[in-house]
């Protein structure tokens, strides 16, 4: 029991010892390596968050800032000044354009796509007529190839938004228009795949 | 006594604004430049602000000119000083993600700082990435101890040795940390004693350590 006490006395002094030194600022690498090394990234940012006292700093506007922002501004040339030094050449005012024209260079769709599904659908549902359903090949080709590619895509999706429905019958295809109210669950949960080359569009023609 | 009420709340604002407005690299103000702002009496205008800060848990803190290796003297020749005003508490470890440090980073910073304290204040930086690897791995250990560099708090002399930057300097209680860290227990070793300790910190449990803290740090610091 002795033998304890003094142990845990001589802990004690040790423990002391340390808190001095720790005081002081002088403590022995060796035991702050180990100690660091023991404890958990956690628990060493505790004990960081318990000295640490954040300095408060603001960055923004202040009256001198804007006063020099403001100097800037008023001294720096205007911008058709800086651009003759640049010397880029004679300066083209910028023009207008409208739809059709952006539509003829690609960067602007004529119809939205909506509009022309909805367009593709009437025209079906006309070339059906009392038969309510249309040959697939006889509705999509055209005598331009990337016509003929542009209304299969087209179909494809009257088909997958429930607009149109398809229906196979040996080697044939046939088209059958639905009409409004539309519900994707119509739409076909079955993938056909169908392939669209020139020689296959030519061999649909005969 | 009139007089100097009346006097003063101008330029308690203007000393505010001088120690709270960031204008070059390092935040806060010399002590010449306000000198300059607020004249001779500076000292008394910076304890009327450092007492009006008290209710908001900020404080002004004066950092010696021998501690901040980068000041020279004064133009008047006077030696030099830097006010800043810092959190005269600490913050909790929910209110520290705030700040934009991870946990990750300040664990890697607290060990950056408590190896280079016990080795008198200059530390190489491959061992410190060392130590700084083993908790955080190799390639992270590298870009934290830029950014510990690139914040102020370490500077890295000529020779290559990193010590204590200015940052250090201004915002942490080194004799608390490096208590702290001695008395430290690992995580999974409990005795009825520290209980506290050894667990995982609660954000109640925090207010009680952070007072503790508190006491020292005033005792510390208030020297405005």
């Amino acid at each position: 029991m002795r033998a304890i006490t003094s142990l845990a006395r001589v802990v004690g002094l040790q423990s002391a010892n340390l808190r001095f030194q720790s005081s002081s600022l002088f403590v022995d690498p060796g035991m702050v390596k180990q100690k660091i090394g023991s404890m958990s990234r956690e628990q060493l940012a505790e004990l960081f968050l318990l000295s640490w006292h954040p300095v408060v700093e603001l960055e923004q506007l202040t009256d001198a800032s804007t006063k020099e922002a403001l100097d800037y501004w008023q001294q720096m040339l205007s911008f058709f000044e800086r651009r003759k030094r640049l010397a880029a050449g004679p300066f083209q005012t910028p023009g207008s354009m409208d739809s059709p024209e952006l539509a003829k260079m690609r960067m602007l769709e004529e119809k939205a796509f909506t509009k022309r599904l909805e367009e593709l659908r009437m025209e079906m549902k006309e070339k059906a007529g009392e038969d309510k359903r249309i040959e697939y090949w006889s509705f999509v080709k055209t005598n331009h190839f990337a016509q003929t590619v542009l209304r299969a895509q087209m179909v494809s999706f009257l088909i997958s938004y429930g607009m149109a429905g398809l229906d196979r019958k040996k080697e044939k295809m046939f088209l059958i228009p639905r009409d409004p109210p539309f519900a994707s669950r119509q739409g076909s949960p079955l993938s056909y795949p169908i392939i669209i080359t020139q020689e296959v569009v030519a061999s649909r023609a005969k | 006594m009139k007089q100097e009420q009346s006097y003063y709340p101008e330029r308690v604002k203007r000393a505010a604004h001088l120690l709270f407005f960031k204008r070059g690299r390092v935040p806060g103000a010399k002590s010449w430049e306000l000198k300059t702002g607020l004249g001779k009496e500076y000292l008394k205008v910076l304890t009327q602000l450092d007492e009006s800060l008290k209710d908001l848990d900020l404080e002004v803190k004066k950092v010696e000119s021998q501690v901040l290796s980068d000041y020279k003297p004064g133009p008047d020749g006077e030696e030099e000083s830097r006010y800043f005003v810092r959190l005269k508490g600490t913050l909790t470890p929910r209110e520290a993600r705030m700040t934009g440090w991870r946990i990750d980073n300040l664990a890697a910073l607290a060990a950056c700082l408590s190896l280079i304290v016990s080795k008198q204040g200059k530390s190489e930086r491959k061992e410190l990435e060392e130590i700084i690897g083993e908790k955080v791995g190799r390639w992270r250990a590298l870009t934290l101890t830029d950014a510990f560099l690139r914040s102020g708090y370490l500077e890295e002399d000529e020779e290559g040795l990193v010590k204590l930057g200015w940052r250090t300097r201004a915002e942490l209680d080194l004799e608390s940390l490096m208590m702290l860290i001695a008395e430290s227990k690992p995580k999974g070793i409990i005795d009825e004693g520290s209980t506290e300790a050894a667990e995982p910190a609660e954000p109640e449990d925090v207010p009680a350590e952070v007072e503790a803290a508190e006491l020292d740090d005033d005792q510390a610091s208030t020297d405005a």
